[in-house]
């Protein structure tokens, strides 16, 4: 099969997909309580007219089935509905749109880190297993999964930015500098595409310590996974036969186990991004950076369904999205894989 | 006799287990001439492979050693060689090919790339020039599409193409020794049959040396100048084919020709099997180490171990039963 | 393995490392702005910024420094009203017809100008949007307004907006005087003039970007764009990340001191100390409960606020048993133990509460008793009330999801009544707001946490909801006394005098002693924190967050 049709074979597999998620989330989120009376909050307690006609407002009395089907007819005009009144009732794509980017572009960066430091470090560790930079790398994957990211991110501000001044305590960009063009959404890419340099290094200097917090437990993991699947590649046959070619340790390393090293990796760092765009919470709180995360707790906390349901849709799209990506970088690293 | 090629003299290799350590190789002595072809036999687990790695040292490190020993190649004591300029050696002087051939190459890169790398790496070519050697290694090797088959991946081609492919990848850089460690084992019949046919020929049109490992001694007989037969570690003996099988000496080279039911068995009692089992190579018996299974065995053979005893023209044997005979 | 590879691999993880370090400090760092730019930092994002729609402090504490009232107070007392926008004002003998004389020569950020027709839009803009959520229907401001109950009952088509239109219940008597016609006596009005939701808006502003609806508040121009008379001038709303303002510089007083204002979200509170401790936050307002974090910041004072216009209490249902009974009631108010709470809760600040309006209003009576713990008394009552071991009964308590204060209460209240041995057993439950409010409308739960911030500081803005059985908080805990409802809706606001008024509202929060309808347990302190070099700041009640005006370094 051809890599397009293959692509839009998957993407076309999406709809029903998003479909059952639209399904679930509906029908679970309804039966949390009255949305209504969600919206109005302690201070218009008793308010029976308002909550009436908020009622009248949004087919509220409708059976849920026909309620549902409202919201999949809009769904197929791109219209997610309306947020709740923390969002002060816009649109749910608006929202999106403005928070969305910013988690993505944390996500995108702390998978980054995971990756670039994960998989060498991994790499070390099964080269020198049972020696010191093992032992090293071992204790720190392990700190790596099991810190608290409150704390995490505490510390991290508090050394890297309050004693020593080297990145900024939080947010997205100074007050002083204006945001660039908006493209993605993403500061920093949006930065470099407009060609705005200085902005770019302001924007990466904000989304280190928080991307870097983020990424971190996905860095641990790839660690160990990568460590693992070295070690096993390295018993491999083939690896013997690269050395008895006469083939330097780093050639046999880099270019013979690696390659096969990283098909188990690929498929974690899959996975795990669809966990970085929804576990970011508590890194865009410490951090103060108006994501996605927020948004949907807040959502939570209000009971805006509108609001909660575009968050799933949207996380599970990506989700699906980033493990068929890692589905197509499976066809290069491993020859023998098809689509199909 | 012709020149020496190779020569191993006491070689120990030593694997460090959890268990304890295990004594894989007991002091090897071997001569490779050039040119000539030499089996290796022995059951599973006495050694062949290990030697045949401790050559090229590929003996890994935890949890493998070699703790004594010298091989001579070219002059020089591989064992003393730094790294680099073993890597030069290998694939290039010596070259190697390995039992499985399925698993042997690289899943992820195509024949072609894997067997132009090894020519790249040594002779210093251009990736286009080093492709083209590669598909005339191929057709050397009597694969009829070279072409496609240099640009298939190993799981696209069957096991007696992926062993032609690995000969041609060992061939590639004209070594001076082969090492191969029973290469037809995974495959069926009729396709070593032709394995083997092309590997005869190989030895007339490029004059390499070959160790051949094997546990079958048909294979033996039909491919080799000399056999040399391991046990436990040891080389116990070590003679011209033709003599080994009209004259076995040490019992169990004795043992070994009797347990094959077509071969002519003059001096053997009965069909015979070796009774006991493999020693355990952590706690090896002291002296012969063949000397709990030996129905020979005598009280000295738990005490020493026996040296080479010559019991006939190019054919010793590591046993006091020829103690008589002439020191090696 | 060979050390080449070694290094090769080291090498890559340093390069990493280095280049994180030199995008961290090679990079320009902004320059320090030399004018004094002023740093807020919230908790929340306002869900909008039309304060016409918005009925939300944290929409308000922005608004308030950008849009202005007709009224506001003479420092932080609010029983001396001054004119903002207004100059001067006169009521009718039965306050029902109040006219307003404005400041001329005002402008609005667009450049247009300030006068008679803008406060009509505005007042006719609150009411006609008819937001059920919104302050005008919530706080009563529509209703107070001639004809407005009539719009709002109405189907709000264009007829009916006409109709309430032609009662000229806000009136254009020429371009500096306003005049409002009010449905009722109502002798607080000019208070309503100073709450924020009545800011006046710019006419022009928005008309000319695009107009509102009737009846149609879900998208208006004016919640993300502002326009307003007052020291601030909008700039941008990055939605969760920050909103800035830059100053006034043709504000009709002197401009403020600050040129810049920036207000940021910041969620967590150990990263606000943070933040004033880098220097990089000049103020922001604070839960009480976050005081102890605060105590190690060197950068910032965490400052008390007493006198606030919220009431805290515990609503116990009279629908139906064991809360219809008046002695179960008493006992439960004397099973609360309010000394502990205020300490524990509150950090020791907050005042207990004499009757149902705080401290600072003109209702306050001091002479009213506060409510007491009295366990044994109170064990006596429920004795009385038929309450024994053999016959077990589960009353259920609850409270918003995450409100540590009130889940304190619950324990405190728990232990006290279960300690008595009667068969009480107090079943605490911690409900989403929304859950809460289902169950609580159905009847189910016996006993819930309240608090009640008023819109105004009136009198009648704490007894109304609290005490009048047929308005929100009576109304749902099923409280009526006849007495009280009568003196309210027939005596207190046609009342001649003030004086006369203060006496009726103390006859109405004595009589409401007696029946114990609430756990009425505390006037809480709100809590600020200030960076120690800003200066300036002072606070009343109507305030809803720092008025930036006053701010200087
Ligand atoms: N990596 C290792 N760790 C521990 N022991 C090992 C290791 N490799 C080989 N040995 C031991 O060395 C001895 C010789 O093994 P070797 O692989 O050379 O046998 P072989 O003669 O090639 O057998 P086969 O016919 O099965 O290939 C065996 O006893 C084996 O247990
Ligand atoms: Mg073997």
């Amino acid at each position: 099969m051809k890599l397009r049709d293959y692509i839009i074979r998957r993407i076309l597999l999406l709809i029903p997909v998003l479909i059952g998620i639209s399904f679930i989330t509906f029908f679970l989120s309804h039966m949390i309580g009255d949305p209504a009376a969600a919206w109005l909050g302690e201070k218009t307690i008793g308010q029976e007219e308002a909550v009436k006609a908020i009622r009248a407002a949004h087919h509220l009395d409708d059976p849920l089935p026909i309620q549902y089907f409202y919201y999949l007819n809009d769904l197929a005009h791109f219209d997610l509905g309306r947020t709740g009144r923390n969002e002060g009732g816009r649109p749910v794509i608006e929202a999106l749109k403005d928070y969305f980017p910013a988690t993505l572009e944390l996500a995108i960066l702390g998978m980054g880190f995971a990756i670039i430091i994960g998989i060498p470090l991994g790499i070390l560790s099964a080269v020198f297993k049972d020696k010191v930079p093992d032992h090293i790398v071992r204790v720190l994957a392990l700190v790596g999964v099991s810190m608290p990211i409150f704390w995490l991110g505490l510390i991290l501000k508090y050394w890297f930015s309050f004693k020593f001044d080297i990145f900024p305590l939080d947010g997205r960009l100074p007050y002083t500098v204006l945001a660039p063009p908006k493209v993605t959404g993403m500061y920093t890419f949006d930065a470099l595409l407009a060609g705005q340099f200085d902005t770019f290094f302001v924007a990466l200097r904000h989304a280190i310590l928080p991307s870097f917090c983020l990424g971190l437990i996905t860095l641990a993991i790839l660690t160990r996974m990568m460590r693992s699947s070295m070690l096993e590649t390295l018993t491999q046959d083939f690896i013997r036969t690269a050395r008895a070619k006469g083939l330097s340790e780093r050639k046999v390393i880099l270019k013979h186990a690696l390659r096969n090293a990283l098909t188990p990796t690929t498929t974690v760092a899959g996975i795990a991004f669809g966990g970085l765009l929804s576990g970011a919470v508590m890194t865009e709180t410490i951090f103060a950076w108006p994501g996605i995360g927020r948004f949907s707790v807040k959502a939570i906390g209000s009971t805006d369904f509108a609001s909660i349901m575009g968050f799933a849709l949207l996380i599970v799209l990506f989700y699906v999205l980033s493990n068929l990506l890692v589905d197509i970088l499976y066809v290069y690293l491993d020859p023998r894989v098809k689509y199909g | 006799m012709a020149d020496v090629l190779l020569s191993i003299k006491g070689l120990k290799t030593n694997f460090y287990t959890y268990t304890g350590v295990v004594k894989a190789l007991d002091g090897i002595d071997l001569d490779i001439y050039k040119g000539e072809t030499i089996g290796l036999v022995g059951e599973t687990g006495c050694g062949k492979s290990v030697t045949a790695l401790s050559i090229i040292r590929l003996i890994q490190w935890p949890p493998g050693k070699i703790d004594e020993g010298s091989i001579t190649f070219d002059g020089k004591d591989l064992l003393k060689l730094p790294l680099r300029d073993m890597q030069k050696i290998r694939g290039n002087n010596i070259s190697m090919i390995f039992q499985e051939p399925m698993n042997a190459f690289n899943p992820v890169y195509t024949i072609g790339d894997q067997i132009a790398e090894v020519i790249m790496l040594h002779q210093k070519k251009k990736k286009k020039e080093a492709w083209q050697d590669a598909i005339e290694m191929l057709k050397f090797t009597g694969i009829p599409a070279p072409e496609r088959v240099a640009k298939s991946y190993p799981h696209e081609l069957s096991g007696g193409m992926l062993q032609r492919s690995m000969i041609a990848m060992a061939l590639s850089c004209k070594p001076k020794l082969l090492i191969a460690d029973e290469p037809t084992t995974a495959l069926d019949v009729t396709i070593e049959a032709q394995i083997l046919d092309l590997m005869k020929g190989l030895k007339t049109t490029t004059g390499a040396s070959i160790l051949l490992i094997t546990h079958d001694l048909g294979i033996i007989a039909e491919m080799c100048d000399r056999v040399g037969v391991m046990y436990a570690g040891n080389i116990v003996e070590l003679a011209d084919v033709g003599s080994i099988y009209k004259k076995p000496s040490h019992p169990y080279t004795v043992g070994l020709i009797c347990a094959i039911p077509t071969l002519d068995t003059k001096h053997c009692n009965r069909l015979a099997t070796i009774p006991g089992n493999v020693p355990n190579l952590i706690y090896p018996p002291p002296g012969c180490r063949f000397h709990p299974r030996c129905n020979k065995a005598m009280d000295r053979c738990s005490k020493e171990k026996p040296g080479w005893y010559k019991v006939g023209e190019g054919h010793y044997v590591s046993c006091f039963l020829y103690e008589g005979g002439d020191k090696k | 393995m060979d050390k080449r590879f070694a290094s090769a691999i080291f090498v890559v993880a340093v390069l990493v490392m280095a280049f994180v370090l030199i995008a961290g400090c090679t990079s320009p760092t902004p320059a320090p702005t030399k004018s004094f730019t002023l740093v807020e930092m919230t908790i929340s994002d306002p869900p909008s910024l039309d304060p016409g729609l918005e009925y939300d402090t944290a929409c308000y504490s922005n608004t308030q420094n950008v849009y202005e009232t007709l009224v506001w107070y003479e420092g932080p007392d609010v029983s001396k009203p001054i004119g903002l926008l207004a100059t001067s004002w006169e009521h009718n003998a039965d306050f029902t017809v109040w006219t307003f004389k404005l400041r001329p020569n005002v402008t609005f950020h667009d450049g247009s100008a300030f006068n008679a027709s803008s406060v009509k839009y505005t007042f006719d803009r609150g009411v006609l949007m008819n937001y059920p959520d919104g302050p005008w229907v919530g706080a009563g401001i529509s209703g107070l307004l001639k004809g407005g109950d009539d719009w709002m009952n109405s189907n709000n088509t264009e007829a009916d907006a006409q109709a309430y239109l032609a009662n000229e219940a806000v009136k254009v008597i020429d371009d500096l005087t306003v005049q409002f016609t009010l449905s009722r006596s109502y002798p607080d009005w000019y208070h309503v003039c100073a709450f924020p939701a009545t800011a006046i808006v710019s006419q022009v502003f928005e008309q000319s970007n695009m107009p509102y609806k009737y009846n149609n508040w879900t998208d208006t121009y004016l919640k993300e764009h502002m326009s307003g008379t007052g020291p601030f001038k909008f700039v941008s709303w990055a939605h969760e990340d920050n909103i800035q303002f830059v100053r006034n510089e043709n504000y009709w007083k002197t401009p403020a001191k600050a040129e810049r204002v920036v207000v940021r979200t910041v969620p967590d509170v150990n990263s606000r100390v943070l933040a004033f401790d880098k220097g990089e936050c000049d103020i922001s307002q604070e839960n009480l409960r976050n005081l102890p974090v605060f105590r190690n910041s060197t950068g910032a004072d965490f400052k008390i606020y007493n006198d606030t216009l919220i009431i805290s209490f515990i609503g116990m249902y009279q629908g139906n048993a064991p809360f219809d009974n008046v002695k179960v009631r008493q006992a439960f108010v004397e099973s609360f133990d309010y000394e502990t709470y205020r300490t524990q809760v509150g950090y020791g600040y907050g005042a207990f509460m004499h009757g149902v309006v705080p401290r600072g209003l003109a209702g306050f009576n001091e002479n009213i008793p506060v409510l007491t713990y009295n366990p044994e008394h109170a064990k006596q009552l429920l004795q009385e009330a038929g309450f024994n071991k053999s016959n077990p009964q589960t009353i259920v308590i609850s409270f918003n999801q995450g409100n540590t204060g009130r889940q304190t209460g619950c324990l405190m209240l728990k232990d006290t009544v279960e300690k008595y041995d009667l068969g009480i057993t107090l079943d605490i439950q911690e409900l989403t707001w929304a859950t809460l409010l289902d169950k609580q409308k159905k009847g189910e739960l016996d006993m819930f946490f309240l608090g009640w911030q008023a819109d105004f500081p009136t009198t009648d803005n704490f007894i109304g909801p609290v005490l009048i059985s047929d308005v929100y908080f009576a109304k749902q805990v099923k409280y009526k006394n006849a007495t009280i409802d009568d003196l309210y809706y027939n005596q207190y606001f046609t009342a001649k005098s003030d004086a006369e008024r203060k006496q009726i509202s103390d006859q109405i929060q004595m009589g409401y002693l007696a029946d114990y309808p609430y756990i009425v347990y505390l006037q809480p302190a709100a809590g600020y924190a200030v960076s120690k070099n800003i200066k300036g700041y002072q606070w009343n009640v109507m305030q809803s967050g720092f008025m930036w005006y006053d701010l200087y370094k």
